[in-house]
């Protein structure tokens, strides 16, 4: 089974290295990036709710954006009911626990601090969609 | 590869790469305008004693300066975190900019000259 990997993030730097980190992984991984939340909420307007029952998605998400941040997005998605059950891991350079908290009360699945070593972020990234590959594929 | 580059780690983009010369282009592009927009964004904070727009661009660069040692850019920006918070946007600022000015124009010229 194909997962399809969203990334929304508008620092190119890390949609790079979050790219190389999955390309060795065994998984089949579609990989989709946006610089924006704008575009990736308007990616998925077109869809139709049977979409995310057929397909398997795993968005990972910036928090701090211009214009729409993470949590206005995370918002918009759980807003939608056949996207209750996507898993969103919200992915900021941000360490503070008002932060993680408010991801979680939002619906997110996870919140993860961005390592500032290469090895560690890309490592916490493989292990991450690994996991929830896994889960998925349950 | 050679040492002569004092503002950023470029072994450990090469470490990253593993000789696709096409993805060490994009990333030095990425870091190249990550490093532009950093400058662009403090620089107008600065200037228009915006705090929440200076927090915004050290946010922002945060992964980059750490994931490949834009040493001498990380100091000056957390020199210039603990002036604000001691003097705000008074004495020192000017100096401040300067310094970071200088400092991420050097990792610019650094990132051209490597390629």
């Amino acid at each position: 089974m194909c997962i399809n990997l969203v990334i929304v993030d508008d620092s190119d730097v890390d949609i790079l290295i979050i790219q190389d980190a999955i390309s060795d992984l065994s998984a089949s991984i579609n990989f989709n990036s946006f610089s924006n939340p704008e575009e990736f909420l308007k990616f998925i307007g077109g869809f139709h709710p049977e979409m995310f029952r057929i397909e398997k998605f795993i968005i990972i998400s910036d928090i701090n954006m211009p214009r729409i941040n993470g949590f206005e997005m995370l918002d918009k998605i759980r807003a939608r009911p056949e996207m209750a059950l996507v898993p969103v891991i919200m992915f900021s350079s941000s360490s503070s626990q008002e932060d993680a908290l408010k991801s979680i009360a939002r619906g997110a699945n996870a919140f993860l601090s961005k390592p500032l070593q290469i090895e560690a972020y890309q490592r916490l990234i493989r292990t991450t969609i690994e996991f929830w590959t896994h889960h998925l594929q349950g | 590869m050679s040492k002569q580059f004092k503002n950023i780690d470029f072994n450990k983009i090469e470490e990253m790469v593993e000789d696709d010369v096409d993805f060490r282009n994009q990333l030095l592009d990425a870091i190249t305008v990550a490093v532009e927009e950093l400058r662009n964004t403090y620089v107008r904070g600065i200037e228009e004693k915006s705090l929440p727009t200076i927090k915004q661009a050290r946010h922002k660069i945060k992964p980059t300066l750490g994931l490949f040692d834009l040493e001498k850019l990380a100091v000056i920006i957390g020199n210039g975190k603990r002036l604000l918070l001691e003097n705000g946007f008074g004495d020192g600022i000017d100096r401040h900019k300067e310094e970071f000015l200088d400092a991420a124009n050097e990792v610019l010229e650094e990132v051209k000259q490597y390629r």
